[in-house]
């Protein structure tokens, strides 16, 4: 009976022990569990954007010992943004980079940096963004995404065949938008101008056919995507402004420990912050470059430019009480951007 | 005055010689780290014959072309691939304008003008435009951070294809259509990159050069494959460089570079795929 009570204690403490065991093992195989984070992106293998990823990838794997490992998908072979919203949602992806334009549905007061005509300059819009950017990333909270902050991509500027000096310049000319953007769509159907919206595939043969007159882009997409080569003149004249950014699943990321996530979180963030603040003299040397390989700066008439974003207050507010970004949001940061400037001329 | 015009002509002829024996010799070498550790004496070397024949559109083309392989592929420190990369182009830019005079002016222009002067060139200089096209080619890598390199990309895809309509020569046919595929693959199919061109460029080398040319190959497995996520071509492609034999006449330094690098390729290639 001993015998057996001693074995029964034996046996009791061996399933104990590997009770324990078990446990510890899950434990252990829970932090030694490596969390893989697809990431599809637009940007291709061999660019500037690749190897801050690539490098913060390394430096996330090495400070979390291998528990997050991110994997790109580079150059767009995932698909366009939509798919990849789609595989993100049935968690064949975990992230993706993104522009406001492709959350337009979901989250359009994304969108309100993106206004045409909305700022003048570049210090505007730095000071908007100071205490608007971590209020906007709030909002994809609610979206079931985590962000790591916006990088600019500068101005839009007016890229074309022949002179664009003012409002006269633009009306019947063809001028190219990117599919899915909305508000610019509105903004010049209420401006009376001619919107052509075309893949970015198809716009180096449309500007060679004719098929579009005008592109307005920033300096630096205008170069890497080769469409310099296929106009005369920029007119340096504030558009929008262009962001991208990176977001994450958050299902996957409260699924991590904390002190991982906040590593990812701090690295991500990092290289968003490096861009964004890189971007100001990157849209400034593309620039330059523009005009040293031959293409002719165009003044746009101010006079021209408070009829522009004259003739634009009606279709905003029209824009906004249709909902396609909040009208307390507009309105507010209109009234900033009035303030800064009685500020800046004081 | 005839002796003394004589015997500069034939100095000139050995110096040229030279210079083009020099990069046969090179190219034909098996041992990468000895071209590494030997080339900066010859490129000293060319420097000095520019320096006494300094109008020589021959011998500037040839130093520009070492420069360009020396700088680009030799040398880690991106500072002085810049450094050397810009004086291959400052050769190379000389040697053109000593020999073309409306090529003294190409910065100037437009690319339409440039695409001008670029179509009245013709058979004769086919070959300074080839190397000019490659010392631009290093140029641009190694100040691929600069947008002014980057701007003047289509202009070297511009160089590289009047190249293949005036030359009469087939034997660097397949190192420009290389270049040509390198060049339509940069920006992915979705930001307008042609992989259907590029694809017929790469074939249309590994066919030229009778697959003796291996860093084709690599460039086809890096440029076109791995960008496309085509693993089982990747893989085919790199396999295949490992297992030819490098000595090939011409193509034996690259050979050996290339298979280095699609070792490294291959040893990637999980973490990429």
């Amino acid at each position: 009976m001993t015998i057996s009570n001693k074995n029964i204690w034996y046996f009791g403490k061996l399933i104990k022990d590997v009770g324990l065991l078990l446990l510890l093992f899950s434990l252990f195989s829970f932090s030694q569990s490596q969390t893989q984070i697809k990431i599809a992106t637009l940007a291709p293998q061999n660019s500037d954007w690749a190897d801050r990823f690539n490098e913060g990838s390394k430096e996330i794997f090495e400070r979390t010992d291998g528990r997050i490992k991110l994997k790109f998908y580079w150059g767009g072979a995932q698909g366009g943004a939509k798919k990849n919203k789609q595989k993100i949602k049935i968690g064949q992806l975990q992230g993706g980079t993104f522009s406001p334009n492709d959350f337009q549905t979901s989250y359009p007061d994304l969108n309100i940096y993106g206004l045409p005509f909305l700022f003048k300059n570049v210090d505007e819009v730095n000071h908007i963004r100071s205490f608007k950017d971590s209020e906007l990333e709030l909002g994809f909270k609610r979206l079931g995404f985590d962000v790591y902050g916006f990088a600019g991509g500068g101005f839009a500027y007016i890229m074309s065949n022949e002179p664009i000096r003012g409002y006269n310049d633009l009306k019947d000319k063809k001028i190219w938008l990117p599919q899915g953007d909305l508000i610019s769509y509105e903004a010049m159907k209420a401006l009376d101008l001619l919107p052509i919206s075309l893949p970015v595939t198809d716009v180096l043969t449309g500007l060679q056919t004719g098929l579009i007159d005008i592109v307005a882009i920033p300096p630096v997409v205008a170069l890497a995507l080769q469409w310099h080569t296929k106009v005369k003149y920029v007119t340096k004249i504030p558009v929008l402004y262009v962001m991208g950014f990176l977001a994450i699943d958050t299902r996957v990321t409260k699924r991590l420990r904390p002190d991982d996530d906040a590593v990812l979180s701090e690295v991500l963030t990092r290289i968003y912050e490096d861009v964004d603040q890189g971007s100001e003299k990157d849209t400034e040397n593309a620039m330059q470059a523009l005009l040293n390989i031959g293409l002719i700066e165009v003044p746009f008439d101010d006079a021209e430019y408070i009829k522009l974003t004259d003739l634009l207050v009606e279709p905003n507010q029209s824009m906004a009480n249709r909902g396609m970004f909040s009208k307390d949001l507009y309105d507010e940061i209109s009234s900033y951007i009035k303030d800064y400037r009685k500020k800046i001329i004081k | 005055m005839v002796t003394t015009s004589a015997c500069t002509s034939i100095v000139s002829n050995i110096t040229e010689d030279l210079a083009s024996n020099l990069a046969s010799a090179i190219l034909n070498q098996n041992d990468p780290e000895l071209v590494r550790d030997g080339a900066p004496a010859y490129l000293l070397l060319l420097d000095s014959l520019i320096e006494g024949d300094p109008d020589n559109p021959v011998i500037l083309s040839a130093a520009a072309n070492l420069y360009a392989l020396y700088g680009s592929i030799f040398v880690d420190d991106n500072e002085r691939s810049k450094r050397l990369t810009k004086r291959a182009l400052a050769y190379s830019n000389k040697s053109l304008c000593l020999s073309i005079e409306l090529t003294c002016y190409w910065e100037d222009y437009t690319y339409q003008g440039y695409l001008h002067v670029l179509n009245d060139i013709d058979k004769r200089h086919a070959e300074l435009l080839l190397n000019h096209a490659v010392a631009s080619l290093a140029y641009t890598r190694s100040h691929s951070a600069d947008w002014n390199a980057i701007a003047r990309l289509p202009h070297i895809q511009a160089l590289l294809e009047r190249y293949i309509s005036i030359s009469n020569d087939n034997m660097m046919l397949d190192s420009v259509y290389t270049y040509l595929g390198i060049m339509v693959t940069l920006r992915p199919p979705a930001l307008g990159g042609d992989y259907v061109k590029g694809k017929q460029y790469f074939e249309l080398a590994i066919k030229l050069s009778e697959g003796k040319n291996l860093n084709t190959k690599v460039e086809y497995a890096a440029g076109y494959a791995k960008p496309l996520y085509d693993r089982n071509l990747h893989d085919r492609l790199l396999h295949e460089v490992l297992a030819a034999d490098p000595m090939e006449t011409g193509f034996t330094l690259t050979n050996i570079l290339a298979q280095e690098k699609a070792k490294l390729l291959l040893e990637r290639a999980d973490d990429y795929f």
